[in-house]
């Protein structure tokens, strides 16, 4: 593989891949370094690929260097504390200022219970949830039988409902 | 928000573990049936349902992020500069492979085809301009007409032009000059 084979591979997946690891990660600065290196990853390894694999490869890589990233320096958002949360943000879906104020809500508590789960259901959420792969593509992306990526997606998806509703029952407790 | 139930019957554990399920549709049969009767008489199911389907419906509205152009940039540059670094090395490898495979009378014609190829392309020289033979034989005429002017000058002006006067001033260098043309 030449540079220009190269450059047409980094095109076509270097967006998958940075979105994958911003979800991870939740820092752009941390995430274009970690999308750079998997990248330089796949030059080295350019020779042992075939390339309807490089994508599951990416996020494989992409997703051990998140954990280590994660390791190391603990990314996690800081929990506010706000008194509106939770599952009651889901009966107001009105387009007023305050609809929209409390749809943001929402997202963000829902993006804390994302951070709250762990690895690999984490993955398997962002993977099949928020970039829509099939769930065959994301066995072979997190080199799991195809049964037990159902069963954590499962779990990860009532673990996401379950967080919500304790945020709602503690901020009204 | 209707309240957690504390004291969870067992049908409303069976149904907390099959919300998914229905979400994507894949409960059937007597299952299907017995989560839509739950569903009918239990606040807490709905809302609980109502949670499920927004989660999916927020999670699957969030754009793909775009990664930064200046990520691309230096992935690129670093696969250029490697690749021209490794260069040389590549292909002393690919020479020394084929010297092992016994391709060696190859190589050699291989080598020996490009140092002829090249000195022939490289260093032929240029080509002289093409001459007519017609425009020699008509400077010739040219010369001998100036020679046979000059001669009928000193005769009629009664200046003599000797030998060594025309042979070093005239006959030699138009000679010198013509000597191109005439070896084509």
């Amino acid at each position: 593989m030449n540079p220009l084979q190269f450059k047409s591979l980094v095109d076509l997946h270097r967006d998958r891949v940075y979105s994958y690891v911003l979800h991870m990660l939740r820092d752009p600065a941390a995430s274009a370094d970690v999308t750079q290196d998997v990248f330089i990853r796949l030059w080295e390894y350019r020779g042992a690929l075939e390339e309807e694999r490089v994508l599951s490869w990416l996020l494989r890589v992409a997703r051990n260097a998140c954990i280590d990233q994660m390791r190391k320096h603990r990314v996690r958002l800081s929990v506010e504390n706000d008194e509106v949360s939770g599952i009651d943000l889901l009966e107001d879906d009105s387009p007023t200022p305050e609809g929209a104020a409390r749809a943001s809500l929402f997202r963000d508590r829902l993006q804390e219970a994302l951070d709250r789960l762990g690895e690999p259901h984490r993955s398997i959420v962002i993977l099949r949830e928020i970039e829509g792969y099939p769930y065959n593509d994301i066995s072979d992306q997190l080199g799991l039988p195809l049964n037990t990526v159902k069963v954590y997606l499962h779990r990860a998806r009532k673990a996401l409902r379950h967080h919500l509703g304790e945020v709602h029952r503690h901020d009204y407790a | 928000m209707p309240e957690h139930p504390f004291h969870p019957t067992p049908d409303l554990d069976w149904a907390d573990e099959h919300i998914e399920s229905f979400l994507d549709g894949e409960l059937a049969g007597s299952d299907r049936d017995r989560f839509q009767a739950l569903l009918a008489a239990e606040p807490w199911l709905r809302a609980e349902v109502a949670a499920a389907r927004r989660i999916q419906q927020e999670l699957a509205s969030i754009p793909m992020a775009v990664c930064p152009d200046h990520v691309s940039r230096h992935i690129l540059a670093h696969a250029r500069h490697d690749w021209w670094t490794a260069l040389p090395r590549r292909l002393a490898d690919g020479f020394r492979r084929m010297a092992q495979a016994g391709l060696r009378p190859a190589l050699a014609m291989a080598l020996l085809l490009v140092v002829v190829l090249s000195s022939t392309l490289v260093s032929r020289p240029e080509a002289p301009p093409a001459v007519a033979s017609a425009d020699v034989s008509q400077a010739l005429a040219d010369v001998k007409m100036a020679l046979g002017v000059l001669a009928d000058a000193g005769r009629t002006t009664g200046t003599a032009v000797g030998n060594d006067v025309i042979g070093p001033l005239v006959v030699r260098p138009v000679a010198r000059s013509m000597q191109p043309l005439s070896q084509n």
